[in-house]
């Protein structure tokens, strides 16, 4: 085999030894040292170090300065004074939207996941079944998630539901009167939990992927045994997708308790501060208000209780998920 | 065969991307790289490379990237980056470079951030310092010391002046029955509202519903009539009573019941007065605090039934409480590699002839000497700015400013309150309360910090 520059390279996976050294027909002792980097072994690592340059500088990095931050009053302009846990104590006490930002913030967890989990899981039991240009449809409904960021949707989604916008143009033409969907608290967090859920594609392909693991034999027993569509959906499918369901769960949870986009753009935190949602929160304190340091401890206990509901649902999945290798996998 | 053949493929692409990253990785360097400026007297000439960032419309970007061209020309060892874009997100931008230190050397800000960034983080040259570059004793005092001295720094230098317009729809206040060119106070604007509406249930006074407008310019103006003094003093402490205060709000809510505009709970999509439907087919007819560079879009927009109308205040108030502040500052990065050179073209800016009949009243009236000259003499200033800024200056107040009251942190609070107010949620007194209880908390943090 012929290699880069033309050397010759002996891929023979019986032999061990690195493949440079190999090559070079180098004395035993260099071989180990100058190029223990190429061993075998070891070459994964150098393949995968651009990515792990990246995660040090973007994701290693700003983690733990973050809790550095947390502890301090940085304002983004200055440098940084130590304060010890004050920025922790005033968020429970004495900042004003704080309890409210996180009840927003929750509640709209706690309907949305379960919403998009459900509708995710109808229309992947639809895309299952054999349709005439069923994949056209499979690709349709998954587009509306993969449109990046969600940013240019959220827009989109403003301009539908603003006074004056596609929605009660279509409603006054049927002669009903402009709704108020921004302006009023509760439809205005609907809007965005809308939002949310329309963007189920995802899900449902992880859905989709779970369906068709579910060995036929199984239905087809249960047919020939008499059972019917609605025993056979409680009894076989929904057990054997447990553990698909338990994926989505946890991202779906962790994502939507992150929610900045849609209502910074949308309603930006309002009416009322009914959609500050937590995200908001601490794009505010950090970039408007100067308060990074602040918004570094709001970041924080937001990690704290994701890790908190996160490590619930994985204790509780011991009594209700079923692994058919029983879990060891 | 394949095989060999898709390996070639692969090393010819490896090595395509490789050397394109690159070649991109080094033309950013070469073109990021800030030479050192010429030293003051001696012909060197070094290339020097400036980056100017403002924010606009399409008027500004077009006459400021003309200028920049016609200094290119003058000074061909010069490049000028402009940078701009909207409103939008501009002061994250912009704080956000400030904090990384990759800041352009010119930067354009609105009036009440100069003061508060320089005291947060030193970022700006004390233009003071180069007086052979750039003469101070151009500009009016009143807009420097109010809005760009920080102790003796010089800190920002008004690009323009400007005052809050108050945009009126003549033809629909005659047809309500409203007086024009009145002395406007509080009472008379509450007047008008009730006979705008009785036009008709889509009829509406003021176009102002949000939040942010309803606390600058209606709340603040109010209180400072009211009080003769700064909502907030520079000692951080209250400039008003809680009476004052429940007055004030209960004013605005009657505003409000009265249907002076529209309901709050209607979220527009129009992204300004002058893109508005309502304002254009003439169903709403006026706007508070509207600001001078959007006064000529949105007359536009309605054409010959434009008209500008001096800001309402209160008839037996200790002080008129209209506002003139810069239209924007410019200022120096103090981190910038070329301050002379910077400094150089900001002086262009505004003692060129030129440069002067170019950039005419995109950035608000033109207040350097030369500046108000060129704009008397060419007639560069559309009539209705000038009556804008002349019914401004002519009933100025006398309360000097202070950016504390600009605080995003003071604002913020303020506005939720209003809101909570207007949904009902909150009474006036009870308002009143909330908001004071709200400031005390800010304000102590503020000044303990400082």
């Amino acid at each position: 085999m012929f290699g880069l520059f033309g050397c010759r390279i002996n891929f023979n996976i019986e032999e061990r030894g690195s493949i440079v050294s190999n090559t070079l027909k180098m004395p035993a002792n260099i071989k180990k040292k100058f190029y223990k980097p190429f061993r075998r072994e070891n070459i994964g690592l150098v393949y995968i170090l651009p990515w792990f340059i990246g995660f040090l500088v973007f994701g290693l990095y700003p983690f733990i300065a973050s809790i550095v931050y947390s502890f301090t009053d940085y304002t983004l302009l200055k440098p940084p004074n130590f304060v010890g846990i004050q920025n922790y104590i005033t968020m429970f006490t004495t900042d004003k939207d704080f309890y409210k930002s996180l009840t927003v913030t929750i509640i709209y967890s706690v309907v949305a996941v379960p919403c998009k989990l459900t509708s995710a899981l109808i229309i992947a039991l639809l895309m299952n079944m054999k349709l005439k240009a069923v994949n056209l449809f499979r690709t349709a409904y998954y587009i509306p998630s993969i449109l990046g960021g969600s940013v240019a949707v959220a827009i989109v989604w403003k301009a539908l539901f603003v006074n004056n916008g596609v929605i009660n143009s279509i409603l006054s033409t049927f002669g009903i009167a402009p709704v108020k969907w921004l302006g009023s608290p509760a439809s205005a967090i609907s809007i965005i939990v809308l939002l949310n859920i329309w963007q189920f594609g995802s899900s449902m392909v992880i859905f989709l992927a779970g369906l068709k693991q579910i060995p036929q034999e199984l239905y087809e027993v249960a047919r020939v045994d008499g059972a019917g569509k609605f025993r056979i959906f409680y009894k076989i499918t929904i057990p054997l997708l447990t553990p698909v369901i338990f994926f989505n769960l946890i991202m779906q949870l962790i994502h939507s308790l992150q929610e900045f986009s849609a209502p910074f753009l949308i309603t930006n935190g309002g009416p009322m501060k009914f959609t500050y949602f937590y995200g908001m929160k601490l794009y505010e304190y950090g970039f408007k208000f100067y308060k990074m340091g602040y918004s570094c401890a709001l970041s924080w206990f937001l990690f704290a209780i994701i890790l908190a509901l996160t490590a619930l649902i994985f204790r509780s999945s011991n009594s209700w998920v079923y692994y058919e290798d029983g879990g060891k996998s | 065969m394949m095989k060999k053949f898709m390996r070639v493929l692969g090393i010819v692409m490896s090595t395509v991307i490789i050397v394109g990253i690159m070649a991109a990785c080094t033309s950013n360097n070469t073109s990021g790289n800030n030479t050192s400026g010429s030293t003051s007297a001696s012909a060197e000439k070094k290339p020097v490379s400036i980056r100017f960032l403002w924010w606009g419309t399409d008027v500004r970007h077009k006459a400021t990237l003309a200028v920049i061209d016609m200094y290119q020309k003058a000074f061909p060892n010069v490049t000028i980056e402009g940078e701009y874009g909207g409103f939008d997100s501009y002061q994250d931008k912009l704080t956000t470079q400030l904090a990384g230190g990759t800041a352009p050397d010119l930067m354009q800000l609105s009036f009440t951030w100069p003061i508060d960034l320089q005291k947060k983080g030193g970022f700006f040259v004390d233009l003071s310092k180069y007086p052979k570059l750039i003469d101070l004793s151009m500009f009016p005092n009143s807009l420097i010391d109010g809005f760009g001295k920080v102790g003796n720094a010089v800190v920002a230098v008004p690009t323009g002046a400007s005052a809050y317009g108050f945009i009126v729809n003549k033809n629909l206040l005659t047809k309500a029955g409203v007086p024009l060119n009145q002395k406007w106070t509080w009472d008379g604007f509450l007047d008008a509202a009730k006979k705008v509406h009785a036009l008709g249930g889509d009829y509406y006074f003021s176009y102002d519903n949000r939040k942010v407008d309803l606390f600058q310019k209606y709340l603040r103006p109010y209180l400072e009539a009211r009080t003769g003094q700064n909502m907030i003093k520079d000692d951080y402490s209250l400039g008003f009573t809680r009476d004052n205060l429940v007055e004030a709000l209960s004013y605005i809510k009657t505003l409000n019941d009265n249907k002076a505009w529209p309901p709050v709970s209607e979220v527009s999509s129009a992204a300004s007065l002058a893109e508005d439907p309502r304002w254009i087919n003439g169903k709403i007819a006026s706007s508070l605090g509207v600001w001078v560079s959007s006064v000529l879009p949105s007359a536009k927009a309605i054409g010959d039934a434009a008209d500008v109308e001096i800001f309402p205040t209160l008839a037996n108030g200790k002080d008129t409480a209209i506002a003139s502040q810069p239209a924007q500052d410019f200022s120096v990065n103090a981190r910038s590699a070329n301050i002379e050179e910077t400094i150089k073209f900001l002086n262009y800016l505004f003692t060129d002839e030129q440069a002067l009949k170019i950039l005419k009243d995109t950035r608000g009236v033109p207040v350097s000497k030369k500046g108000i000259e060129v704009a008397e003499a060419n007639k560069l200033v559309d009539p209705i700015i000038t009556k804008c800024l002349k019914l401004g200056l002519d009933n100025s107040t006398s309360i000097p400013y202070c950016p504390i009251s600009d605080d995003s942190e003071i604002k913020n609070a303020g506005q939720d309150v209003i809101e909570m107010m207007l949904f009902g949620k909150l009474t006036p007194n009870a308002a009143a309360d909330e908001m004071i209880s709200r400031y005390n908390v800010l304000l102590r943090e503020m000044k303990a910090g400082k």
